[in-house]
């Protein structure tokens, strides 16, 4: 047999191999982040054209955005200036602190979001293993993951502080030197911050698993922004005092002590700008220097610390289960040949329980549970609606408590408008729960559906296990609602009753038609839990629950009102709604998931 | 159920077909594997094995051909075929967030075991692949190895009379590699069939007793290693590795890799 070339050395000219050859560390910075940048392109280039565009829009809005920005500051220092503000805060003090206040806001802002970047950079990437075994100083791919962890959070800063700086500058009438100065002195302050980022990730994930680390802090993210959103709702009675206002002003303003080194980042070019050179290139000289420090302290030890395993040795708390004590013959190991299982110990007579609840049917419901509840990302997704509930049943109970606005006119007319209308919005306040967790109950098996795929269980169970998954926790989300409801604004029991009812079948309905949809759009290659569904079938699930809410609604509640109109009775027009409204909604529950049974067999059969 | 009568098939394939768009993962490939059988799978990279054995677990719908688990149709008859095989694919994704015990649990459960002896069988289990310490931990804490190793207690739970193994060795360290060879040895023994792909031609020359090659999607050899020394060559002491690279091509590397010896 005839033997091909080697593919090697032998092609391989003299002058092309570059070792011995010395190169600075810019160097390799250099080609590690074109490295990058070509990933990016390539990855754009490669992606639909619904993304390039999207990402165009993105960037012609953030110039927008910027554009806005420094026109807003312009306005925020001439309000500052105003007499308005003279009656709680001296402004020539505030403005001399804005910088400050800016500096230290974009050094917290560096510090935390790249923390969460250079967790993914160092120890989930995986590439890691890749670039230090490559001929590339350890300094140059540390250097580098920095950069990458810090640049676009650089990006934001520069986004939203440059323009109030700059327009400070501009109103202030600074010297040139000025504008430089911030740039510099800015681009610095993230350095250091993203270097002690680093030393924290390094710290954290010595005690905690990486990604339990991206798990707890994707599930903060989360917390955070829907309470960021919501703050306004939930501070609308807050009515903040002159004197209040004053002294949270004057608070804010003692950022700017002299001995804060962000004080000295922050005063340095002003002083410049104002053409007291010395004192200025003094504070700035010592603030750089003493970033320059700390950055270059940061980036050797976070070198040193992953080299040496200590940054990858985790030291874990946990205590060790201590293990029960065993005689001799237990103590021996099993062997193969022991693991006969007996034909007997088949299941062969059912327990009572299991007449009702077949074992594979509580195994799946348990085991949803217990991953639901341990896996954060899983809440991740569920604390946004679970939130928004929260949010509303403390509006609803402080408007309750702060004065009945109750008329008598909703709770004493011909029907209780209060009690309806309530109940109408505790349905609406329940969907995007009961969407969130329906339509991704077959995608949250994720990878691990292979299990479920190979063993004996039938269609018709792994349907009802996830059609109860999604159930119990909504039905309860509903009643829960409803029972705050009723204590803040009493109503007859026989009307509660009645609203649970309802829930039952309105809350059963709606899982009937998203679990056939979360069926449809199941995906389980995903990687990140917000890719588990497709957008188009997120859309669509939210589309169909807002038609289904007003026409259940409509169902159960409309010959109610007819009833009341016509001077009926008022109990049978409710049984009436009842009747219809679930068949209605037993209809939405039964036929999607049945039109879709053929699909769930075919689900990760590719 | 079928009785088992001796040399019955417990896995019969028919000119089994899978096509990936233009490409044809697996061509016409036929053949059985009857009770108390150890059947090797080979071939090279992309040749076609993980998605013959995703097809016989009923992991993937085959474009054409059947499938028969214990005479069982696997497209037709999903849940009793399913009753009676146990499955360990090459990656062990495996809940993260179960402990190994409560992994097992579930799984036993889902084969509609008697709890008492859900529990004790776990319990074997454990102890037969050294996993009780970290019975209880999370599986997302378990190396390589021992998610691996819950990977097959989790398929020998239900005592399966048909295992379907691919790449059951990779990861595994000398002690549990062995510990294997002896489950599917004893296994074979009582009867069931065990079908296994691997790459390490020496696990297969010793253990198989039957061995089947396929590249490109085709079975291209069957046999047991004295049909397959005939196959390639009729050489009375041919390894399973030359046999292997003669018919499937790959003679040439083994050739380049003397040269750079």
């Amino acid at each position: 047999m005839t033997m091909d070339k080697l593919p090697g050395d032998a092609s391989i000219p003299a002058t092309a191999i570059l070792a011995g050859r010395k190169f600075g560390l810019g160097h390799y910075v250099w080609k590690l982040l074109r490295l990058q940048w070509v990933i990016f392109l390539s990855g754009l280039r490669r992606s639909k054209r619904r993304r390039k565009i999207g990402l165009g829009v993105i960037a012609i809005l953030i110039l927008g955005l910027a554009a806005f920005l420094f026109w807003a500051s312009w306005a925020l220092l001439g309000l500052l200036r105003s007499p308005y503000v003279l009656q709680f805060t001296d402004p020539a003090a505030l403005l001399d602190a804005m910088p400050t206040m800016i500096v230290s806001f974009g050094f917290l802002a560096v510090l935390l979001t790249s923390f969460g970047v250079l967790l993914q950079a160092l120890y989930l990437a995986g590439d890691m293993d890749f670039l230090l075994s490559a001929p590339l100083p350890m300094r140059a791919v540390f250097f580098t993951k920095l950069l990458q962890a810090i640049l676009p959070t650089f990006g934001l800063v520069c986004l939203f502080s440059l323009p109030v700086l700059f327009g400070l500058g501009v109103s202030s009438h600074y010297q040139l030197a000025y504008y430089p100065l911030v740039v510099v002195s800015l681009a610095l302050l993230t350095l250091a911050a993203g270097g002690i980022s680093g030393l924290l990730v390094m710290a954290v994930t010595r005690v905690v698993p990486a990604r339990r680390v991206a798990e707890v802090l994707g599930f903060i993210g989360v917390l955070l922004s829907v309470l960021i959103s919501q703050s306004s709702r939930l501070l609308t009675d807050v009515n903040l005092s002159n004197s209040q206002l004053s002294t949270g002003l004057n608070t804010l303003v003692k950022i700017n002590t002299p001995i804060s080194p962000l004080s000295w980042i922050g005063r340095g070019p002003i002083d410049i700008g104002n053409g007291n050179w010395l004192s200025g290139a003094g504070l700035l000289g010592l603030a750089l220097s003493l970033a320059a420090v700390i950055f270059w302290g940061a980036l050797t030890s976070a070198e040193r610390l992953y080299y040496s395993g200590w940054a990858s040795l985790q030291v874990s708390p946990r205590k060790k289960r201590k293990l029960p004590q065993r005689s001799e013959g237990q103590r021996r190991e099993t062997k193969p040949s022991q693991l006969v299982l007996l034909k007997s110990e088949r299941t062969s007579r059912p327990r009572l329980a299991d007449r009702f609840i077949s074992s594979s049917l509580r195994a799946m419901i348990w085991k949803d549970f217990a991953l639901l509840r341990r896996d954060l990302r899983n809440l991740s997704q569920l604390i946004t609606p679970l939130l928004l509930g929260v949010i509303v049943v403390i509006s609803t109970a402080r408007s309750g408590l702060s004065g009945n606005r109750q008329t008598d006119f909703l709770t004493q007319g011909p029907i209780n408008l209060s009690f309806y209308g309530s109940l109408a919005f505790a349905l609406f306040v329940g969907w995007s729960l009961m969407l969130t967790l329906t339509i991704g109950a077959f995608s949250r098996e994720g990878k691990n559906f292979w299990l479920i795929k190979t063993s004996p269980i039938k269609t018709r169970t792994l349907l009802l296990s996830k059609f109860l998954v999604s159930f119990i926790p909504s039905l309860l989300f509903e009643w829960i609602l409803l029972l705050v409801i009723q204590i803040v604004q009493p109503s007859q029991i026989g009307l509660l009753i009645y609203g649970f009812i309802i829930t039952i079948f309105y809350v059963s309905g709606s899982i009937g038609i998203n679990l056939a949809l979360g069926v449809i759009g199941a995906r389980l290659d995903w990687q990140d839990p917000r890719q588990m569904n497709s957008n188009s079938i997120g859309c669509l699930g939210s589309v169909v629950s807002f038609v289904y809410l007003p026409l259940s609604i409509v169902f159960f509640f409309l010959p109610v009102v007819g009833f009341a109109l016509l001077h009926l009775n008022l109990a049978l027009g409710q049984m009436i709604g009842l009747i219809l409204g679930a068949v209605f909604c037993l209809a939405c529950a039964i036929v999607p998931p049945t039109l879709v049974r053929k699909r769930v067999e075919r689900i990760g059969l590719k | 159920m079928q009785s088992n009568a001796p040399f019955q098939p417990l896995i019969e394939t028919n000119h089994l077909s899978k096509r990936y768009g233009d490409k044809l993962a697996v061509n016409d490939v036929s053949f059985a594997v009857r009770d108390g059988e150890i059947f090797g799978f080979l071939g090279p990279n992309g040749a076609g094995k993980t998605t013959t054995l995703k097809m016989i677990v009923g992991l993937l719908e085959p474009t054409s051909g059947t499938v028969k688990v214990q005479g069982y149709d696997v497209q037709k008859q999903p849940i009793q075929a399913k009753e009676v095989c146990g499955y360990v694919p090459d990656e062990p994704n495996l809940y993260a967030k179960l402990s190994g015990r409560e992994l097992l649990r579930f799984v036993g459960d889902l084969y509609d075991l008697d709890r008492p002896h859900i529990t004790r069988r776990i319990d074997e289990l454990l102890r037969l692949f050294d996993l009780v310490e970290a019975g209880d931990d999370l599986i997302e804490s378990y190396s390589h190895g021992m998610q691996q190793k819950t990977s097959l207690a989790a398929a020998l739970m239900h005592d399966p009379k048909v295992l379907v193994l691919d790449e059951p060795t990779v990861g595994l360290d000398p002690k549990s590699a062995r510990l294997i060879k002896d489950i599917l040895r004893q296994l074979a023994e009582r009867g069931a069939a065990v079908m296994l792909s691997t790459h390490i031609l020496e696990i297969a020359e010793r253990m198989c007793d039957r061995i089947g090659i396929i590249n490109k999607g085709q079975l291209i050899a069957m046999g047991t290693m004295e049909d397959l020394r005939e196959l390639g060559g009729g050489q009375g002491k041919a390894s399973l590795e030359d046999i292997f690279l003669e018919l499937t091509g790959g003679t040439e590397y083994a050739e380049i890799a003397e040269v750079l010896r």
